[in-house]
């Protein structure tokens, strides 16, 4: 049986189900972002991303994504769940496809779709976090060795 | 034991890293906290309504409403809040981002821009905010309905709509995620899962901190890592010493301090555990930073904890407590194991730094036994057994390392009540416009369970013991339907097709109200709910009867003895309605009206009509203007005299304009529809800016008009004639 965060009650599931779920998979640094208010009143974060390694979709090398919530007006949007991206952060993120409309991504599975990549400290190696606790994944690993993983699942799933 | 990577990014979490996503409290129980502003609701009341769109495909019997409400209502009417929600309506907005309501949603093509193909989302609740304090200004509950499956009967593969919704609605009031197992607010949820539709004492806590209507016991304390600094987010957990209840769990601030709201008098056991494991810091959408340097202890150590004596609206500060060093001792629990009283479970618990042989799992209440099954070093397989007589509730689990390092798992064994099970019911049948009383049988129903029949709740449940409850049922279109039942602890039972709802008829009036003993007296009968294939009895003997609508039938009477005489209405697979002396049968034969004349007259009254039959003696009153369909209706006309037998007569009352029936009714209450109808010609107008102009009394109205002809035409042939003799 699946288990489910319920925050925004977004499934936490393996690499395949990521993978196989978004639209648009890339390890980025995050190097601007602003809000956005809608004309229907919602607020919006447009992140710039510079993509370090384009994996899957249609990823440009500067690409902007709307993603809901932020601040704005005197206000803010605040989505439970969703994973916390600030300038200069370096993710290899999992994003769903772009709302008709709203034209918001969303990470997919929220936490689950976002992992941080660490510098431990100087000298060691480097470290994926992802937001998102499940006891069936690990909280840390290898970045170079998950990197691997995703780039092997992409290409893996491309071929059935 | 815990991989070296692992153990050194919780290192590096000490040593104060900035985090992707990071929570906290403030007076605790996981409230949402951004930028330094605690989330708030200005008022006591947060109205919602129900949007509407988008509900069909996920309940056909509309029993999501009911769902809805309780998932929403579940977070009212907890000891020490004063939180309550509003029903406001229906509402075919789905619009989220205007501030005027807050809305539950069914979102069924991604309207919201929410659920974009792959987001894995189930369910979102966007909270919007003043930046400067933290009030809430807007809160919307909104459902994948495009890529998910709801119900409200937990089919397999479904989300229950109860269960999302109460846990979303705690995100709705502030509330973060919380770090107990069986609380409503622990992050994750499965198809099928009911569990978060009652409130854990955890997130009763929390709506006591989000709404305290103040005299309420308390404890507070501060926690301190061993180096001598506050902890924060920091899980606090509250054990009841006699049962070993967890009372409930709540998070230190930034500095250590801590305090626990909502308590009721009593003695109690405080414990201290990091936030990790099953429930960690990225599940907390807060940025409160989440210290996990330590190690889990008890106020008092694990072997002999102090014991806290708290009377009735006290606050009680339980003081600082220093922590141990960090341990590689970690429990991945995932969901709590529901467990009855009297019974036994074995379950796998997963974790790290599980050395064999050095690690026994415990409860500290004296319900609970745990014994081992089997184990590595990342996972044990354990025997739960819980005594008759354990009190419902959450209970934690104590991993005892021979290291002298504790971990704990808040709330892993949940003890439930029996599940409710129904056996039958006192009715098969009810009527479709509800409001019956009826008796539910089973097993396991307690005092405030709640039932949904036909996908409708009851309007009225009585608890009258654990096997038997009474309601009153809603009104529901025809057919078979469910009844669900529903426990205060969130466990329910269903009955399929369990009633039936049929078209009971309602009687309202009939006419005439006598007729003659030897049958054939044809009685017009008004209710409601007639069905085409209704039956109709007087005194058990079968009438011959003509159904005209749902709302009248014609019965012809059959043979009775003179004296009242009972009605007895009948739908198929209904219950016969009884009317008891509903009619008269007598001795003397019913009149009949073989014409009446003139059948015109002015709108004004006054016309005198003659009506010729048989059996007209002791008349009593001649209606006119009555509706030749239904009988209904009418005034009296006046100066009723019997002329003979066979005649009477009659003046016509004032009435509207039209072709209206005609009926007779004798003293005893024996009566007859005259054939044809009387017109009425409109009155004259007199006056006004159109029309014809008259001389007040110079002209009787239209209504003599016949006779004028009569007149003049009589004149005519009468002189024709006369011509022709002449000629």
């Amino acid at each position: 049986m699946a288990t489910l965060s319920a925050s925004s009650v977004a499934e936490g599931s393996n690499l395949a189900d990521l993978v196989s779920d978004a639209d648009w998979i890339a390890e980025v640094e995050t190097i601007n972002k602003r809000f956005e208010l809608s004309d229907d009143g919602s607020i919006q974060t447009v992140f710039t991303f510079s993509a370090i390694t384009p994996m899957k979709g249609s990823v440009a090398s500067i690409d902007e994504v709307r993603i809901p919530g932020g601040v704005a007006a005197g206000r803010g949007l605040h989505i439970p769940g969703m994973p916390r991206i600030e300038v200069g952060d370096h993710h290899i993120l999992f994003l769903s496809k772009e709302s008709v409309v709203q034209r918001w991504r969303l990470p997919v599975r929220l936490s689950a779709g976002a992992f941080r990549v660490r510098q431990a400290r100087p000298g060691a190696g480097r470290t994926v976090v992802r937001a998102l606790a499940d006891q069936q994944e690990p909280e840390i690993q290898d970045y170079q060795a998950f990197r691997t993983q995703v780039l092997h699942e992409i290409a893996s799933q491309r071929s059935r | 034991m815990k991989s070296q990577a692992s153990v050194l990014v919780r290192r590096i979490a000490i040593f104060g890293l900035a985090l992707a996503v990071v929570g906290g409290t403030a007076l605790g129980y996981v409230r949402i906290v951004i930028g330094g502003e605690t989330l708030y609701w200005n008022s006591n009341t947060i109205g919602w309504q129900l949007s509407t769109p988008g509900w069909d495909d996920l309940s056909e019997d509309g029993s999501h409403r009911a769902a809805v409400r309780h998932g929403l209502e579940s977070w009212e009417n907890v000891y020490g809040s004063n939180l309550n929600f509003r029903f406001d309506g229906e509402t075919s907005s789905t619009n989220f981002s205007s501030h005027s309501s807050h809305l539950v949603v069914a979102d069924e093509n991604n309207s919201t821009g929410f659920f974009p193909s792959g987001t894995g989302m189930v369910a979102v609740t966007p909270i919007s905010y003043r930046l400067s304090d933290g009030r809430i200004l807007d809160a919307d509950i909104i459902l994948n309905a495009r890529d998910w499956v709801f119900s409200t009967d937990l089919s397999q593969g479904t989300f229950d709509i109860q269960d999302i919704v109460t846990h979303e609605a705690g995100h709705l009031i502030g509330l973060d995620h919380s770090p107990s197992l069986s609380s409503s607010m622990w992050p994750y949820v499965s198809a099928s899962q009911w569990l978060h539709r009652s409130l854990s004492a955890d997130d009763k806590a929390g709506a006591v901190a989000l709404k305290p209507y103040g005299g309420d016991s308390r404890l507070n304390g501060r926690v301190l890592s061993p180096q001598g600094g506050g902890l924060s987010s920091a899980v606090i957990g509250i054990v009841n010493v006699h049962d070993g209840r967890q009372m409930t769990t709540v998070l230190s601030e930034p500095n250590g301090n801590w305090t626990v709201r909502g308590l009721e008098a009593g003695d109690y056991w405080v414990y201290v555990t990091p936030l990790e494991g099953g429930m960690g810091e990225s599940n907390l959408t807060g940025d409160n930073p989440v210290d996990t340097n330590f190690s889990a202890d008890f106020y008092g150590g694990y072997q002999s904890p102090y014991l806290f004596a708290l009377a009735e609206g006290e606050i009680y500060s339980c003081g600082d407590w220093i922590l141990p060093a960090d341990s590689p001792l970690q429990d991945y629990l995932g969901a709590s194991k529901q467990v009855h009283a009297g019974s036994d479970s074995t379950f796998t618990l997963s974790g790290s730094g599980f050395s064999p042989g050095g690690l026994q799992i415990r409860s500290k209440s004296p319900y609970i036994t745990i014994t081992k099954v089997g184990g590595g070093s990342s996972w044990r397989r354990v025997c739960a057994t819980v005594s008759s007589g354990a009190p419902v509730g959450q209970y934690d689990l104590f991993f005892v390392h021979s290291t002298g390092f504790l971990d704990i798992a808040p709330g892993a064994i949940e003890v439930v009540e029996e599940a409710p099970s129904i056996q039958s019911l006192s009715h098969s049948v009810v009527s479709i416009q509800g409001g019956e009383k009826i008796q539910i049988h089973g097993n396991g129903f307690q005092e405030g369970c709640w039932v949904v029949i036909g996908g409708k709740e009851a309007v009225q449940s009585t608890w009258i013991d654990s096997q038997t409850l009474e309601v009153i049922v809603p009104g529901h279109d025809g057919g078979e339907v469910n009844v669900m039942l529903q426990n205060p602890d969130a466990q329910s039972c269903i009955l399929r097709n369990a009633l039936t709802y049929v078209a009971v008829p309602i009687f309202t009036e009939l006419w005439p109200v006598a007729g003659q003993s030897n049958g054939g007296t044809k009685v017009l009968v008004h209710g409601e709910d007639f069905s085409s294939g209704i039956q109709v009895l007087l005194n058990g003997r079968q009438a011959s009867t003509t159904w005209i609508s749902s709302r009248l039938i014609e019965v012809l009477t059959p043979f009775g003895t003179p004296g009242g005489a009972d009605f007895i209405f009948r739908n198929p697979s209904a219950a016969d309605v009884v009317v008891e002396d509903a009619f008269l049968f007598v001795s003397s034969q019913d009149p009949q009206i073989s014409d009446f004349t003139p059948s015109t007259g002015n709108g004004s009254g006054g016309a005198l009509v003659k009506l010729f039959g048989r059996n007209l003696e002791n008349p009593a009153r001649v209606l006119f203007g009555v509706d030749s369909s239904t009988g209904l209706g009418g005034v009296e006309g006046e100066a009723l005299h019997a002329n003979a037998p066979n005649e009477i007569q009659v003046r016509s009352p004032h009435y509207r304009a039209g072709s209206w029936g005609v009926k007779l009714e004798l003293a005893n209450g024996q009566g007859v529809m005259a054939p044809g109808t009387f017109f009425f010609q409109p009155a004259p107008v007199v006056g006004g800016c159109a029309g014809v102009v008259g001389r007040p009394g110079a002209f009787q109205g239209w209504g003599e008009l016949p006779s004028f002809l009569v007149l003049f035409l009589g004149a005519w042939i009468l002189r024709r004639k006369k011509g022709v003799l002449v000629e």
